[in-house]
Protein backbone atom coordinates (compact mmCIF):
# COMPACT_ATOMS: atom_id res chain seq x y z
CA UNK A 1 0.00 0.00 0.00
CA UNK A 2 2.82 2.28 0.98
CA UNK A 3 6.51 2.07 -0.33
CA UNK A 4 9.62 3.89 0.52
CA UNK A 5 12.17 3.00 -1.77
CA UNK A 6 15.91 4.78 -0.75
CA UNK A 7 14.23 7.79 -0.41
CA UNK A 8 16.30 10.66 0.71
CA UNK A 9 15.58 13.97 1.48
CA UNK A 10 17.07 17.40 2.09
CA UNK A 11 15.60 20.71 2.22
CA UNK A 12 16.58 23.44 0.24
CA UNK A 13 19.31 25.50 2.20
CA UNK A 14 19.61 22.89 4.83
CA UNK A 15 22.87 20.40 4.42
CA UNK A 16 21.67 17.66 6.86
CA UNK A 17 19.26 15.59 5.13
CA UNK A 18 15.51 15.54 6.64
CA UNK A 19 15.26 11.55 5.49
CA UNK A 20 18.29 9.78 4.49
CA UNK A 21 18.23 6.42 1.94
CA UNK A 22 14.86 5.13 3.85
CA UNK A 23 13.21 2.05 2.50
CA UNK A 24 9.96 0.52 4.00
CA UNK A 25 7.07 -1.39 2.92
CA UNK A 26 3.75 -1.17 4.27
CA UNK A 27 0.94 -3.76 3.45
CA UNK A 28 -2.96 -2.93 2.58
CA UNK A 29 -4.83 -3.11 6.21
CA UNK A 30 -1.69 -2.71 8.31
CA UNK A 31 -1.77 -0.47 11.41
CA UNK A 32 1.90 1.30 11.50
CA UNK A 33 2.87 3.85 14.41
CA UNK A 34 5.34 6.13 13.22
CA UNK A 35 7.56 7.25 16.62
CA UNK A 36 10.64 9.30 16.72
CA UNK A 37 11.98 12.91 18.93
CA UNK A 38 10.94 15.89 17.01
CA UNK A 39 13.06 16.71 14.03
CA UNK A 40 13.34 12.65 13.05
CA UNK A 41 11.93 12.95 9.84
CA UNK A 42 7.81 12.14 11.37
CA UNK A 43 6.23 14.91 9.64
CA UNK A 44 8.81 14.71 6.57
CA UNK A 45 7.66 11.28 5.64
CA UNK A 46 3.87 12.33 6.27
CA UNK A 47 4.29 15.40 3.58
CA UNK A 48 6.21 12.72 1.14
CA UNK A 49 2.85 10.40 1.40
CA UNK A 50 0.57 13.66 0.45
CA UNK A 51 2.75 14.73 -2.09
CA UNK A 52 3.06 18.44 -0.34
CA UNK A 53 7.13 18.21 -1.06
CA UNK A 54 9.17 15.94 -3.13
CA UNK A 55 11.74 13.67 -2.65
CA UNK A 56 15.65 14.50 -3.28
CA UNK A 57 16.15 11.18 -4.37
CA UNK A 58 14.42 7.59 -4.60
CA UNK A 59 10.83 6.66 -4.90
CA UNK A 60 7.41 6.86 -2.97
CA UNK A 61 4.78 4.77 -4.19
CA UNK A 62 1.16 4.78 -2.70
CA UNK A 63 -1.78 2.98 -3.42
CA UNK A 64 0.03 1.75 -6.55
CA UNK A 65 0.85 5.88 -7.92
CA UNK A 66 4.19 6.83 -8.38
CA UNK A 67 4.57 9.88 -6.24
CA UNK A 68 7.49 11.48 -7.40
CA UNK A 69 6.17 11.28 -11.39
CA UNK A 70 2.89 12.60 -10.41
CA UNK A 71 1.70 15.97 -12.25
CA UNK A 72 0.97 18.38 -9.80
CA UNK A 73 -2.50 19.17 -11.40
CA UNK A 74 -3.28 15.06 -10.34
CA UNK A 75 -2.26 15.50 -7.17
CA UNK A 76 -5.70 16.27 -5.75
CA UNK A 77 -6.82 12.70 -7.08
CA UNK A 78 -3.75 11.23 -5.09
CA UNK A 79 -5.20 12.66 -1.81
CA UNK A 80 -9.08 11.50 -2.22
CA UNK A 81 -6.81 8.10 -1.59
CA UNK A 82 -5.38 9.23 1.83
CA UNK A 83 -7.76 10.24 4.46
CA UNK A 84 -5.61 12.49 6.51
CA UNK A 85 -5.72 13.79 10.38
CA UNK A 86 -3.97 16.47 11.89
CA UNK A 87 -2.61 17.82 14.77
CA UNK A 88 -4.20 21.14 14.80
CA UNK A 89 -7.06 19.54 12.68
CA UNK A 90 -7.42 21.68 9.75
CA UNK A 91 -11.07 21.79 9.81
CA UNK A 92 -13.01 24.92 7.95
CA UNK A 93 -13.53 27.46 10.16
CA UNK A 94 -16.71 29.03 8.40
CA UNK A 95 -18.30 25.80 7.73
CA UNK A 96 -20.16 23.96 9.86
CA UNK A 97 -19.14 19.79 11.31
CA UNK A 98 -21.49 18.38 8.79
CA UNK A 99 -20.39 20.96 6.25
CA UNK A 100 -16.62 20.27 6.89
CA UNK A 101 -17.46 16.04 6.73
CA UNK A 102 -19.43 16.73 3.07
CA UNK A 103 -16.94 18.32 1.99
CA UNK A 104 -14.73 15.72 1.15
CA UNK A 105 -17.61 14.07 -0.76
CA UNK A 106 -18.55 17.16 -2.58
CA UNK A 107 -15.07 17.22 -3.85
CA UNK A 108 -15.68 13.87 -5.35
CA UNK A 109 -19.08 15.37 -6.98
CA UNK A 110 -21.46 12.94 -5.54
CA UNK A 111 -25.08 13.47 -5.31
CA UNK A 112 -26.44 15.32 -2.68
CA UNK A 113 -29.00 12.83 -0.83
CA UNK A 114 -25.62 10.13 -1.35
CA UNK A 115 -23.70 12.68 1.30
CA UNK A 116 -25.87 13.19 3.23
CA UNK A 117 -26.81 9.77 4.01
CA UNK A 118 -22.85 9.04 4.18
CA UNK A 119 -22.33 12.13 6.42
CA UNK A 120 -24.13 11.15 8.88
CA UNK A 121 -23.66 7.44 8.71
CA UNK A 122 -20.17 8.54 9.51
CA UNK A 123 -20.65 11.35 12.46
CA UNK A 124 -22.67 8.40 14.01
CA UNK A 125 -19.45 6.41 13.85
CA UNK A 126 -17.73 8.87 15.71
CA UNK A 127 -20.35 10.01 18.02
CA UNK A 128 -21.02 13.60 16.94
CA UNK A 129 -24.47 13.16 14.81
CA UNK A 130 -25.86 15.99 17.44
CA UNK A 131 -23.17 18.74 16.71
CA UNK A 132 -23.55 18.65 12.89
CA UNK A 133 -24.58 21.98 12.75
CA UNK A 134 -21.84 23.38 15.36
CA UNK A 135 -19.00 25.66 13.54
CA UNK A 136 -15.23 23.84 14.63
CA UNK A 137 -15.00 26.78 17.27
CA UNK A 138 -18.34 25.49 19.21
CA UNK A 139 -16.41 22.15 19.77
CA UNK A 140 -13.77 20.97 22.02
CA UNK A 141 -10.80 19.83 20.95
CA UNK A 142 -12.01 16.31 20.71
CA UNK A 143 -15.00 16.92 19.18
CA UNK A 144 -13.11 18.70 16.17
CA UNK A 145 -10.00 15.50 15.91
CA UNK A 146 -13.63 13.41 15.98
CA UNK A 147 -15.01 15.73 12.86
CA UNK A 148 -11.62 15.38 11.55
CA UNK A 149 -11.44 11.69 11.63
CA UNK A 150 -15.17 12.07 10.36
CA UNK A 151 -13.64 13.87 6.99
CA UNK A 152 -10.88 11.41 6.44
CA UNK A 153 -12.81 8.45 6.11
CA UNK A 154 -16.39 9.39 4.96
CA UNK A 155 -14.83 8.34 1.54
CA UNK A 156 -13.73 5.48 2.75
CA UNK A 157 -10.04 6.17 1.29
CA UNK A 158 -7.46 2.86 1.60
CA UNK A 159 -5.02 5.04 3.86
CA UNK A 160 -5.37 6.95 6.92
CA UNK A 161 -2.65 9.35 7.88
CA UNK A 162 -1.93 10.77 10.94
CA UNK A 163 0.04 13.24 12.27
CA UNK A 164 -0.16 13.56 16.10
CA UNK A 165 -3.74 13.57 16.32
CA UNK A 166 -3.63 13.42 19.63
CA UNK A 167 -0.50 16.19 20.40
CA UNK A 168 -3.51 18.83 21.67
CA UNK A 169 -5.77 16.32 23.47
CA UNK A 170 -5.94 15.25 27.22
CA UNK A 171 -5.21 11.44 27.32
CA UNK A 172 -8.78 10.48 28.40
CA UNK A 173 -9.90 11.33 24.69
CA UNK A 174 -6.28 10.38 23.29
CA UNK A 175 -7.38 6.94 24.01
CA UNK A 176 -11.20 6.97 22.85
CA UNK A 177 -9.50 8.18 19.66
CA UNK A 178 -7.39 5.41 19.31
CA UNK A 179 -9.85 3.09 20.05
CA UNK A 180 -11.48 4.60 16.94
CA UNK A 181 -8.44 4.31 14.56
CA UNK A 182 -8.35 0.71 15.64
CA UNK A 183 -12.12 0.41 14.45
CA UNK A 184 -10.96 1.90 11.26
CA UNK A 185 -8.65 -0.61 10.81
CA UNK A 186 -10.69 -3.06 11.42
CA UNK A 187 -12.58 -2.06 8.20
CA UNK A 188 -9.78 -2.70 6.24
CA UNK A 189 -8.12 0.53 6.00
CA UNK A 190 -4.29 1.38 6.05
CA UNK A 191 -3.58 3.04 9.13
CA UNK A 192 -0.37 5.18 9.89
CA UNK A 193 0.22 7.40 12.55
CA UNK A 194 3.21 9.68 13.33
CA UNK A 195 2.87 10.37 17.33
CA UNK A 196 4.71 11.11 20.47
CA UNK A 197 2.68 9.47 22.84
CA UNK A 198 4.73 6.72 24.47
CA UNK A 199 1.08 5.30 26.39
CA UNK A 200 -0.92 5.03 23.38
CA UNK A 201 1.71 3.26 21.22
CA UNK A 202 2.62 0.60 24.23
CA UNK A 203 -0.71 0.14 24.83
CA UNK A 204 -1.73 -0.64 21.30
CA UNK A 205 0.94 -2.71 20.22
CA UNK A 206 0.80 -2.75 16.77
CA UNK A 207 4.07 -2.29 14.02
CA UNK A 208 6.46 0.50 15.66
CA UNK A 209 8.91 2.06 12.87
CA UNK A 210 11.11 4.52 14.58
CA UNK A 211 13.17 7.74 12.87
CA UNK A 212 16.12 8.80 14.19
CA UNK A 213 18.08 12.00 12.23
CA UNK A 214 16.30 11.03 9.33
CA UNK A 215 16.95 7.25 9.38
CA UNK A 216 14.68 4.17 10.33
CA UNK A 217 16.23 2.50 13.38
CA UNK A 218 13.71 0.03 14.56
CA UNK A 219 10.90 -1.38 12.70
CA UNK A 220 8.57 -4.06 15.17
CA UNK A 221 5.87 -5.70 14.23
CA UNK A 222 3.80 -5.23 17.51
CA UNK A 223 6.63 -2.81 19.38
CA UNK A 224 6.18 -0.31 22.14
CA UNK A 225 7.43 3.18 22.06
CA UNK A 226 10.81 2.43 23.34
CA UNK A 227 12.35 5.77 24.23
CA UNK A 228 12.12 7.84 27.71
CA UNK A 229 10.31 11.01 27.31
CA UNK B 1 -27.03 21.15 -10.10
CA UNK B 2 -23.31 21.50 -9.54
CA UNK B 3 -23.11 25.13 -10.91
CA UNK B 4 -25.72 25.82 -8.68
CA UNK B 5 -23.80 24.09 -5.61
CA UNK B 6 -20.94 26.53 -6.51
CA UNK B 7 -23.18 29.68 -5.96
CA UNK B 8 -24.50 28.72 -3.08
CA UNK B 9 -20.58 28.19 -1.67
CA UNK B 10 -19.84 31.61 -2.18
CA UNK B 11 -22.94 32.51 -1.20
CA UNK B 12 -23.11 30.91 2.37
CA UNK B 13 -19.05 32.09 2.27
CA UNK B 14 -20.24 35.77 1.74
CA UNK B 15 -22.35 35.86 4.38
CA UNK B 16 -20.09 33.96 6.96
CA UNK B 17 -17.30 35.80 6.44
CA UNK B 18 -19.66 38.90 6.45
CA UNK B 19 -17.47 41.57 7.93
CA UNK B 20 -14.23 40.81 5.07
CA UNK B 21 -17.27 40.63 2.61
CA UNK B 22 -18.51 44.02 3.49
CA UNK B 23 -14.95 45.84 3.79
CA UNK B 24 -14.20 44.28 0.29
CA UNK B 25 -17.31 45.77 -1.33
CA UNK B 26 -16.98 49.21 -0.03
CA UNK B 27 -13.65 49.62 -1.31
CA UNK B 28 -14.48 48.61 -4.39
CA UNK B 29 -17.71 50.65 -4.14
CA UNK B 30 -15.47 54.01 -3.08
CA UNK B 31 -12.50 53.34 -5.58
CA UNK B 32 -15.17 52.76 -8.65
CA UNK B 33 -17.57 55.85 -7.56
CA UNK B 34 -14.81 57.83 -7.61
CA UNK B 35 -13.65 57.05 -10.92
CA UNK B 36 -17.20 57.14 -12.13
CA UNK B 37 -17.55 60.59 -10.65
CA UNK B 38 -14.55 61.82 -12.80
CA UNK B 39 -15.80 60.53 -15.69
CA UNK B 40 -19.15 61.98 -15.29
CA UNK B 41 -17.70 65.55 -14.55
CA UNK B 42 -14.97 64.89 -17.07
CA UNK B 43 -17.53 64.16 -19.50
CA UNK B 44 -20.20 66.81 -18.65
CA UNK B 45 -17.11 69.59 -19.17
CA UNK B 46 -16.09 68.59 -22.23
CA UNK B 47 -19.73 68.67 -23.99
CA UNK B 48 -19.99 71.97 -22.35
CA UNK B 49 -16.55 73.41 -23.72
CA UNK B 50 -17.76 71.54 -27.13
CA UNK B 51 -21.06 73.44 -27.17
CA UNK B 52 -18.96 76.82 -26.38
CA UNK B 53 -16.56 75.76 -29.72
CA UNK B 54 -19.85 75.20 -31.75
CA UNK B 55 -21.02 78.40 -31.09
CA UNK B 56 -17.22 79.58 -33.21
CA UNK B 57 -18.21 81.36 -36.34
CA UNK B 58 -16.33 82.63 -39.25
CA UNK B 59 -18.02 86.13 -40.90
CA UNK B 60 -17.03 86.63 -44.09
CA UNK B 61 -17.82 90.41 -45.20
CA UNK B 62 -18.02 90.71 -48.98
CA UNK B 63 -17.12 93.76 -50.67
CA UNK B 64 -20.24 96.08 -51.75
CA UNK B 65 -19.15 95.97 -55.38
CA UNK B 66 -18.79 91.82 -55.97
CA UNK B 67 -21.03 90.96 -58.14
CA UNK B 68 -23.63 88.65 -57.55
CA UNK B 69 -22.24 85.04 -59.75
CA UNK B 70 -18.56 86.09 -57.83
CA UNK B 71 -20.66 85.75 -54.10
CA UNK B 72 -22.92 82.67 -55.59
CA UNK B 73 -19.16 80.81 -57.36
CA UNK B 74 -18.04 81.81 -53.37
CA UNK B 75 -20.66 80.43 -51.62
CA UNK B 76 -20.81 77.06 -53.72
CA UNK B 77 -16.98 76.74 -53.21
CA UNK B 78 -17.60 77.34 -49.42
CA UNK B 79 -20.38 75.08 -49.81
CA UNK B 80 -18.35 72.19 -51.34
CA UNK B 81 -15.78 72.30 -48.30
CA UNK B 82 -15.84 69.23 -46.07
CA UNK B 83 -15.15 70.91 -42.82
CA UNK B 84 -18.19 73.25 -42.84
CA UNK B 85 -21.51 72.47 -41.18
CA UNK B 86 -23.52 75.15 -42.09
CA UNK B 87 -23.00 78.92 -44.44
CA UNK B 88 -25.51 81.63 -44.20
CA UNK B 89 -25.67 84.27 -46.61
CA UNK B 90 -26.98 87.51 -44.56
CA UNK B 91 -27.72 90.25 -47.38
CA UNK B 92 -27.05 93.90 -46.71
CA UNK B 93 -30.64 94.48 -45.69
CA UNK B 94 -30.98 91.73 -43.43
CA UNK B 95 -27.23 93.04 -41.40
CA UNK B 96 -29.03 96.42 -40.82
CA UNK B 97 -32.19 94.99 -39.80
CA UNK B 98 -29.92 92.96 -37.40
CA UNK B 99 -27.88 95.79 -36.45
CA UNK B 100 -31.52 97.71 -35.62
CA UNK B 101 -32.97 94.85 -33.64
CA UNK B 102 -29.92 94.71 -31.81
CA UNK B 103 -29.67 98.44 -30.71
CA UNK B 104 -33.47 99.07 -30.46
CA UNK B 105 -32.29 100.98 -27.19
CA UNK B 106 -30.28 103.18 -28.21
CA UNK B 107 -32.04 104.71 -30.78
CA UNK B 108 -29.58 107.42 -31.37
CA UNK B 109 -27.01 105.16 -32.91
CA UNK B 110 -29.58 103.99 -35.82
CA UNK B 111 -30.64 107.56 -35.67
CA UNK B 112 -27.56 108.37 -36.88
CA UNK B 113 -27.38 105.88 -39.82
CA UNK B 114 -26.94 107.42 -43.42
CA UNK B 115 -27.90 104.74 -46.08
CA UNK B 116 -26.74 101.42 -45.65
CA UNK B 117 -23.08 101.16 -44.53
CA UNK B 118 -23.12 97.62 -43.26
CA UNK B 119 -21.45 94.93 -46.27
CA UNK B 120 -23.30 91.31 -46.80
CA UNK B 121 -21.59 88.31 -45.32
CA UNK B 122 -21.37 84.60 -44.95
CA UNK B 123 -21.59 83.10 -41.41
CA UNK B 124 -19.58 79.91 -41.42
CA UNK B 125 -20.08 77.42 -38.34
CA UNK B 126 -17.46 74.26 -38.98
CA UNK B 127 -17.73 70.82 -37.83
CA UNK B 128 -14.36 71.02 -36.04
CA UNK B 129 -14.51 74.29 -34.55
CA UNK B 130 -10.50 73.90 -33.80
CA UNK B 131 -9.96 74.17 -37.63
CA UNK B 132 -11.51 77.67 -37.85
CA UNK B 133 -8.15 79.48 -38.48
CA UNK B 134 -6.87 77.16 -41.68
CA UNK B 135 -10.91 77.65 -42.95
CA UNK B 136 -10.07 81.34 -42.61
CA UNK B 137 -6.88 81.72 -44.05
CA UNK B 138 -8.44 80.58 -47.50
CA UNK B 139 -10.34 83.70 -47.88
CA UNK B 140 -6.65 85.66 -48.12
CA UNK B 141 -6.75 87.75 -51.37
CA UNK B 142 -10.18 86.82 -52.51
CA UNK B 143 -11.53 90.20 -54.17
CA UNK B 144 -14.73 89.41 -53.57
CA UNK B 145 -13.75 89.64 -49.81
CA UNK B 146 -13.34 92.57 -47.89
CA UNK B 147 -12.42 90.95 -44.24
CA UNK B 148 -12.86 88.12 -42.30
CA UNK B 149 -13.72 87.78 -38.70
CA UNK B 150 -13.45 84.69 -36.42
CA UNK B 151 -11.87 86.16 -33.03
CA UNK B 152 -8.13 85.84 -34.38
CA UNK B 153 -6.98 87.11 -31.12
CA UNK B 154 -8.11 85.33 -28.62
CA UNK B 155 -9.16 81.79 -30.58
CA UNK B 156 -5.39 80.40 -30.39
CA UNK B 157 -5.14 80.53 -26.88
CA UNK B 158 -8.51 79.18 -25.92
CA UNK B 159 -8.23 76.18 -27.84
CA UNK B 160 -5.08 75.67 -26.06
CA UNK B 161 -6.86 76.32 -22.62
CA UNK B 162 -9.74 74.35 -22.97
CA UNK B 163 -7.45 71.41 -24.81
CA UNK B 164 -5.18 71.49 -21.57
CA UNK B 165 -8.74 71.48 -19.63
CA UNK B 166 -9.49 68.34 -22.12
CA UNK B 167 -6.66 66.34 -21.86
CA UNK B 168 -5.65 67.11 -18.49
CA UNK B 169 -9.31 65.70 -17.30
CA UNK B 170 -8.36 62.24 -19.33
CA UNK B 171 -5.06 61.55 -17.66
CA UNK B 172 -6.66 62.30 -14.04
CA UNK B 173 -8.94 59.84 -14.90
CA UNK B 174 -6.57 57.59 -15.69
CA UNK B 175 -4.53 57.98 -13.02
CA UNK B 176 -7.13 57.62 -10.46
CA UNK B 177 -8.38 53.81 -12.72
CA UNK B 178 -5.35 52.45 -12.24
CA UNK B 179 -4.79 53.58 -8.46
CA UNK B 180 -7.95 52.19 -7.95
CA UNK B 181 -7.38 49.05 -9.78
CA UNK B 182 -4.27 48.63 -7.55
CA UNK B 183 -6.56 49.66 -4.42
CA UNK B 184 -9.37 46.81 -5.07
CA UNK B 185 -6.58 44.29 -6.06
CA UNK B 186 -4.87 44.81 -2.75
CA UNK B 187 -8.12 44.49 -0.73
CA UNK B 188 -9.38 41.59 -2.63
CA UNK B 189 -5.42 40.24 -2.12
CA UNK B 190 -5.79 40.62 1.59
CA UNK B 191 -8.80 38.67 1.71
CA UNK B 192 -7.73 35.83 0.19
CA UNK B 193 -4.74 36.35 2.35
CA UNK B 194 -6.77 35.64 5.14
CA UNK B 195 -8.29 32.80 3.82
CA UNK B 196 -5.33 31.02 2.74
CA UNK B 197 -5.54 28.30 5.54
CA UNK B 198 -9.07 27.82 3.91
CA UNK B 199 -7.31 27.29 0.73
CA UNK B 200 -4.58 24.31 1.62
CA UNK B 201 -7.24 22.34 3.94
CA UNK B 202 -9.36 22.24 0.43
CA UNK B 203 -6.41 20.91 -1.32
CA UNK B 204 -5.14 18.47 1.49
CA UNK B 205 -9.27 16.74 1.37
CA UNK B 206 -8.11 16.37 -2.29
CA UNK B 207 -10.25 19.22 -3.74
CA UNK B 208 -8.93 19.88 -7.25
CA UNK B 209 -7.55 23.67 -7.70
CA UNK B 210 -11.04 25.11 -10.38
CA UNK B 211 -13.22 23.18 -7.31
CA UNK B 212 -11.44 25.62 -5.20
CA UNK B 213 -10.99 28.39 -7.08
CA UNK B 214 -14.26 28.75 -8.34
CA UNK B 215 -16.45 29.84 -5.41
CA UNK B 216 -13.70 32.77 -4.97
CA UNK B 217 -14.10 33.98 -8.23
CA UNK B 218 -17.60 34.12 -7.82
CA UNK B 219 -17.90 35.70 -4.39
CA UNK B 220 -15.16 38.16 -6.50
CA UNK B 221 -17.88 38.76 -9.03
CA UNK B 222 -20.23 39.48 -6.78
CA UNK B 223 -18.31 41.69 -4.63
CA UNK B 224 -17.09 43.54 -7.87
CA UNK B 225 -20.78 43.67 -9.07
CA UNK B 226 -22.56 45.19 -5.83
CA UNK B 227 -19.72 47.63 -5.64
CA UNK B 228 -20.14 48.94 -8.78
CA UNK B 229 -23.77 49.14 -8.21
CA UNK B 230 -23.07 50.86 -5.26
CA UNK B 231 -20.39 53.28 -7.18
CA UNK B 232 -23.12 54.23 -9.47
CA UNK B 233 -26.16 54.76 -7.45
CA UNK B 234 -23.70 57.44 -5.65
CA UNK B 235 -22.89 58.91 -9.23
CA UNK B 236 -26.26 59.12 -9.65
CA UNK B 237 -26.83 60.86 -6.11
CA UNK B 238 -24.94 63.30 -7.01
CA UNK B 239 -25.77 63.97 -10.64
CA UNK B 240 -29.90 64.95 -9.15
CA UNK B 241 -28.62 66.60 -5.86
CA UNK B 242 -24.98 68.83 -6.67
CA UNK B 243 -25.02 69.19 -10.48
CA UNK B 244 -28.88 70.20 -10.96
CA UNK B 245 -28.45 73.14 -8.01
CA UNK B 246 -25.11 73.84 -9.65
CA UNK B 247 -27.04 74.07 -13.11
CA UNK B 248 -29.84 75.79 -11.97
CA UNK B 249 -27.86 78.40 -10.07
CA UNK B 250 -25.36 78.96 -13.31
CA UNK B 251 -27.78 79.09 -16.20
CA UNK B 252 -25.06 80.54 -18.72
CA UNK B 253 -23.50 77.56 -18.49
CA UNK B 254 -24.84 75.14 -21.47
CA UNK B 255 -24.68 72.20 -18.90
CA UNK B 256 -25.87 69.41 -19.94
CA UNK B 257 -26.79 66.11 -18.10
CA UNK B 258 -26.99 62.81 -20.57
CA UNK B 259 -29.13 59.88 -19.12
CA UNK B 260 -27.04 58.05 -21.55
CA UNK B 261 -24.00 58.95 -20.45
CA UNK B 262 -25.08 57.87 -16.87
CA UNK B 263 -26.21 54.26 -18.10
CA UNK B 264 -22.68 53.90 -20.05
CA UNK B 265 -20.95 55.01 -17.08
CA UNK B 266 -22.95 52.46 -15.18
CA UNK B 267 -22.40 49.32 -17.52
CA UNK B 268 -18.83 50.30 -17.31
CA UNK B 269 -18.44 50.34 -14.15
CA UNK B 270 -20.27 47.33 -13.10
CA UNK B 271 -18.02 45.49 -16.14
CA UNK B 272 -14.98 46.87 -14.20
CA UNK B 273 -16.57 45.55 -10.97
CA UNK B 274 -16.97 42.10 -12.55
CA UNK B 275 -13.92 42.04 -14.04
CA UNK B 276 -11.25 43.55 -11.28
CA UNK B 277 -13.28 41.04 -8.82
CA UNK B 278 -12.74 38.03 -10.99
CA UNK B 279 -9.42 38.30 -11.93
CA UNK B 280 -7.91 39.70 -8.59
CA UNK B 281 -9.55 36.85 -6.78
CA UNK B 282 -7.74 34.46 -9.71
CA UNK B 283 -4.75 36.16 -9.82
CA UNK B 284 -4.48 36.30 -5.52
CA UNK B 285 -5.21 32.76 -5.23
CA UNK B 286 -2.46 31.41 -7.59
CA UNK B 287 0.30 31.26 -5.17
CA UNK B 288 -2.04 29.54 -3.07
CA UNK B 289 -3.07 26.89 -5.39
CA UNK B 290 0.90 25.90 -6.39
CA UNK B 291 1.99 22.64 -5.50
Amino acid sequence: MIEFENVTKIYPGSKKPALENVNLSIEESEFVFLVGPSGSGKTTFIKLLLREILPTKGTVRVAGIDVTKLRSWKVPYLRRHIGCVFQDFKLLPNKTAYENVAFALEVLGRPKRLIEEQVMEVLRLVGLEHKASNFPNELSGGEQQRISIARAIVNHPPILLADEPTGNLDPATSAELMGLFDRINRTGTTVVIATHNKELVDIMRKRVIALEDGKIVRDQVRGVYGYEI
Amino acid sequence: MRFSWFFGEAFKSMVRNGLMTIASILTIGLSLFIVGLFIFASVTINQTIGSFEKQLEIEVFLKDEASPQAVQELQDRINSWPEVETVAYISKEEALQRFKQRYKDHPELIENIQGNPLPASFVIRLKDPQKVESVARRFNGNPAVEDVEYGQKYVKRLFEALNVVRYSGFAFILLLAFVSVILISITIRLAIFARRQEISIMRLVGASNWFIRLPFIIEGCFQGLLGAIIASSAVYIVRVTVLEKLRSQILWLPLNFDSTLFWQITAGLCIGGLALGALGSAVAMRRYLRV
